[in-house]
């Protein structure tokens, strides 16, 4: 956890090239996409942009929406929203600073929106919902990608929030801050105390 | 980066979260894609004129020229609440204060001079002051 604190304190961590390196190889799903040129196009009324950033982003938008609303069919609801956002608010996307993060932003409060205002789901139990997935050809992985679900459906929304932009969305805390309008100390404390739980879970099944 | 437990970072290795269903790609850009020519295709006056924070703007301004207009019009000035409470002191019963709200006059049996009686009485000052010398410069000196 020491280098929670160091980021959270925003001093440079030891070793931090190795760092990205281990991250870049952790995180193959993050696209490296030219986004502040994508903005720009749709900022410009480019609609073809549209389908680039769809590839570019649509999986991370329902990623995220997925692990905080839990109902595939309300993070279906959200991709569609933040698009629909997207292109009523075009003109001003060319002065949005960090277009992914903002992105991811958008998309964390339509499904905080949505969460509200559909109540009745968030009642509803966690167990089956495919938090993650492994890669097709994989069988002995696809169990991990089930058995791990089965552990994040156990925290709290805002915990696994957190660890999904830390861990598949490759953000830092500050960042994490941002997208979700919480103070950095906060998004680290829900970090640890969301890896803490699992791990105490992970023992208990082991 | 070794914050978290290796036993979790084994478990995420390779995990990613689930593909959108299908379906949803196209159902998306054709709402978006609707939205954006529709938004391309409004012209400044109609953006201006369908804009949420300047339709609250005009809200707020024609609510606070009403709540001003009512304040001007329809209160009473500075003046009027502290003669409205000095009065009603009085009618409390409360001498004291009323008597302090009352303006005291030198000779309580002198009467307001009216019409001609004011005349005659500023021509006989005048007078005394020609037979004294104490007018002004030019009526002394012939």
């Amino acid at each position: 956890m020491e280098a929670v604190a160091d980021e959270v304190a925003g001093q440079p961590v030891e070793g931090r090239g190795l760092s990205e390196a281990v991250s870049a190889a952790r995180h193959p799903e993050v696209p490296k996409v030219a986004w502040g040129a994508l903005f720009a196009r749709l900022a410009a009324g480019d609609s073809s942009a549209l389908g680039a950033l769809y590839e570019a982003a649509a999986r991370q938008i329902f990623g995220l929406a997925l692990w905080r609303t839990g109902s595939v069919e309300d993070a279906s609801d959200v991709v569609q929203e933040v698009f629909l956002r997207v292109a009523q608010r075009h003109r001003r996307l060319g002065k949005v600073e960090d277009p992914r993060s903002w992105l991811l932003g958008v998309a964390h409060h339509v499904a905080i929106d949505l969460t509200r205002r559909r109540k009745r789901r968030a009642a509803e139990p966690l167990d089956e919902v495919p938090f993650l997935a492994a890669p097709e050809s994989d069988d002995a992985r696809a169990l991990d990608a089930l058995r791990a679900s089965k552990l994040l459906a156990r925290l709290p929304p805002a915990q696994r929030n957190v660890i999904y932009l830390r861990h598949l969305a490759d953000c830092t805390f500050a960042a994490i801050g941002d997208i979700t309008g919480v103070p950095t100390f906060t998004v680290a404390s829900r970090y640890r105390l969301g890896i803490e739980r699992l791990r105490r879970l992970m023992e208990g099944t082991q | 980066m070794n914050e978290e437990p290796g036993s979790f970072e084994k478990l995420l290795a390779g995990l990613r979260p689930p593909e959108p269903p299908r379906g949803l790609q196209d159902k998306t850009l054709r709402g978006a894609g609707e939205a954006l020519a529709r938004e391309a295709g409004r012209d400044f006056w109609t953006r201006i004129w369908e804009s949420r924070p300047l339709r609250v703007a005009w809200a707020v301004s024609a609510g606070v020229l009403v709540i001003c207009h009512i304040g001007i019009t329809e209160l009473p000035s500075g003046r009027a609440p502290a003669a409205r409470q000095t009065a009603l002191s009085a009618r409390d019963g409360d001498g004291e204060l009323a008597a302090i709200g009352r303006l005291l006059r030198l000779d309580e049996g002198a009467r307001p001079l009216i019409g001609t009686e004011a005349y005659r009485v500023v021509e006989e000052q005048e007078t005394d002051r020609t037979l004294l010398g104490t007018g002004n410069g030019k009526e002394s000196a012939s």
